[in-house]
């Protein structure tokens, strides 16, 4: 029983230092961050002012870590945008997520980032934000925020996301992931 | 024996071998950030959010906290009131931050009751010189010159070397004239009325006649018929208080209706981006700017470029402002205090506050004059820069001392 148990110990031990060994012989290698798609979380109609409908999406993102060692991430963020004419983006929110994960050597997380917009809230991001561009591509704001409410089901115009930053960290310091992706990917 | 002494060394050994990523949990400080991505003042707000987090990344790239790391907690508030009070309970009872980085006037001057009964130090964004006053608000920090003082130093650099000097005025001197005076922002917006009574207090000491006000909304993309509406009046001088879109649009109708106006702006309707937006119609416009401009020459402007570059990659360099500058500002002005407050072993509310009131004639570089605030007044200086755009760039008009040309009028202005 002693020795079985010395044994045991013994394989930890070295297991683990193997493990160190391992993860200071490597380098870090920056994990990969992809958007793998975008979901309506929830959903509610759209209704005209002055009545405020939340659009409720959620963000999945696949995160790789290509080292053989466990690797943190601290924080993300990303901004998204919607496609208000063929290739016309627009930013409209700036996501963050401090919630730590750690990710297995060699393994895929998946994270679900949620993010809510407010029908009272974008036409001023457009104004504010892109009032000259909307001007000149002659949309109407309240237009196109009818359209993105009632179209996102069918995911009939773009999603943007870009300006993707991720930390990561691990015994071998500490990186940045960028990234950015579209959803429908045609 | 022997047998207890090797489970001891396994344990501690695994213990060493699978916790050091969650050592630093235990040697971190929490900081709360609010911040607008996505509301009315989102076109300065993004930048400036940005501006924070890599600042504190710098922060802890350098030692910290007298080695304790800072953990920022930033969220998205769309500059709405009820947003930014839900968050900061969150950040007060489940995060349990140490201070917290404000935003918005509306939601500060809100929570300032809050957060002196929680004695929670908040250092913000808006420079509502309500904010400055410690019998009012005790736990509110400013890093930049309070809304009333940059629309002081606006006025007055306008009037020196503008008015006293410009030959289009001479005539109109000579007659003993009277330089008149309006002012267009958004009424219903805390930030950009805060400065109105102070302007209108400086109109009279300077000799101004002031004309009606006109109501602007921060998102207005017409703004003729404002402009229309004082033409009657004639103004030499208008002074902006909303942010930038707004007030490039103001900017653009007053010159395509031809009216012949001088522009003054408060500090954030001042920026790069004016100049892109506003295009011609930005020339010889007049603001304050609290710091230097993003990518000036200045003490340490070279890491917050360098920081930008490796932590924000995905924005063009281009596209940065002085809001990220004067994030920087914030960040290491909170960073100054939170070192002071911990080697006195007090970091927390009422150490940070103590340790806030001790910081005298300090300044972090990148053009920040010399921040003193003490425990009976919360305003960073009485020293304001103010600025000229000519040919797209800013070019220094004067430097102007409000407590030094009104010294008998300075603590009057506390507050104000």
């Amino acid at each position: 029983m002693r020795k079985a148990l010395l044994t045991a110990m013994m394989v930890m031990f070295l297991a683990g230092w193997s493990a160190i060994g391992e993860a200071t012989a490597a380098k870090l290698q920056t994990p990969t961050v992809e958007l793998e798609r975008v979901e309506i979380q929830s959903y509610f109609p759209y209704a005209e002012k002055p009545t405020r409908v939340p659009l409720v999406l959620a963000f999945i993102f696949r995160i790789t870590n290509p080292n053989t060692f466990m690797v943190g991430m601290e924080d993300m963020r990303f901004t998204y945008g919607f496609e208000a004419k063929p290739g016309e983006f627009f930013d409209l929110n700036t996501p963050t997520v401090f919630d730590t994960m750690y990710i297995p050597g060699k393994t895929t997380n998946q994270l679900r980032v949620v993010s809510v917009l407010d029908s009272m809230v974008v036409p001023s991001t457009l104004a504010v934000s892109s009032g000259f561009r909307v001007q000149a591509l002659e949309l109407k704001i309240p237009d196109v925020v009818k359209m993105w409410w009632e179209q996102i089901g069918d995911f009939s115009f773009g999603i943007r996301v870009t300006e993707g930053v991720a930390s990561f960290i691990s015994k071998e310091g500490g990186v940045l992931a960028t990234f950015e992706g579209k959803f429908p990917r045609k | 024996m022997r047998m207890k002494t090797l489970i001891r060394i396994a344990c501690s050994f695994l213990m060493a071998t699978l916790l050091p990523l969650q050592a630093g949990a235990q040697s971190e400080v929490k900081l709360g950030s609010l911040n607008d991505f996505t509301g009315p003042t989102s076109d300065v707000g993004k930048d400036a959010a940005l501006g924070i987090r890599e600042a504190v990344g710098y922060v802890n790239d350098t030692g910290g906290i007298n080695g304790k790391r800072i953990k920022l907690l930033q969220y998205d508030y769309g500059y709405r009131v009820p947003e930014a009070i839900t968050t900061y309970k969150r950040f007060r009872d489940f995060d349990k931050v140490v201070a917290v980085f404000g935003w918005g006037t509306g939601d500060t001057e809100a929570l300032a009751p809050t957060v002196a009964k929680d004695k929670l130090p908040y250092l913000s964004h808006s420079f509502s010189a309500f904010l400055a006053d410690p019998k009012k608000t005790p736990y509110n920090f400013i890093y930049g010159t309070d809304y009333s003082s940059n629309a002081r130093a606006a006025m007055t650099a306008w009037y020196d070397q503008v008015w006293l000097k410009d030959p289009r005025f001479k005539a109109e001197r000579d007659k003993g004239v009277k330089p008149r005076f309006v002012s267009f922002y958004m009424k219903a917006c805390p930030y950009c009325s805060a400065a109105i009574k102070a302007l209108n207090d400086h109109a009279a000491i300077l000799g101004f006649e002031v004309g009606p006000d006109q109501d602007v909304p921060l998102t207005a993309l017409d703004v003729k018929s404002q402009i229309i509406a004082v033409e009657g009046f004639k103004p030499h001088l208008i002074w902006h208080g909303n942010i930038v879109m707004s007030v490039a649009t103001a900017l653009k109708d007053a010159r395509a209706l031809g009216l012949k106006a001088d522009h003054i702006v408060n500090n954030w309707g001042f920026d790069e981006n004016l100049v892109k937006l506003a295009g011609p119609a930005a020339e010889g416009v007049i603001g304050p700017a609290v710091n230097a401009f993003y990518g000036e020459k200045a003490p340490l402007m070279d890491k917050v470029v360098e920081y930008a570059k490796k932590m924000t990659p995905g924005v063009p360099q281009q596209n940065r402002l002085i809001r990220t500058v004067q994030s920087w500002v914030d960040v290491l002005l909170m960073r100054e205090a939170l070192v002071r407050a911990d080697k006195a072993g007090k970091l927390n509310g009422p150490g940070i506050k103590e340790a806030f009131e001790s910081i005298r004639d300090w300044t972090p570089g990148l053009g920040r004059p010399p921040i003193t605030i003490t425990p009976t007044d919360h305003r960073p200086g009485s020293f304001v820069r103010v600025y000229r755009i000519q040919k797209g760039k800013f070019n220094l008009l004067e430097a102007v001392d409000l407590k030094k040309r009104w010294p008998e009028k300075w603590d009057m202005w506390l507050g104000y």
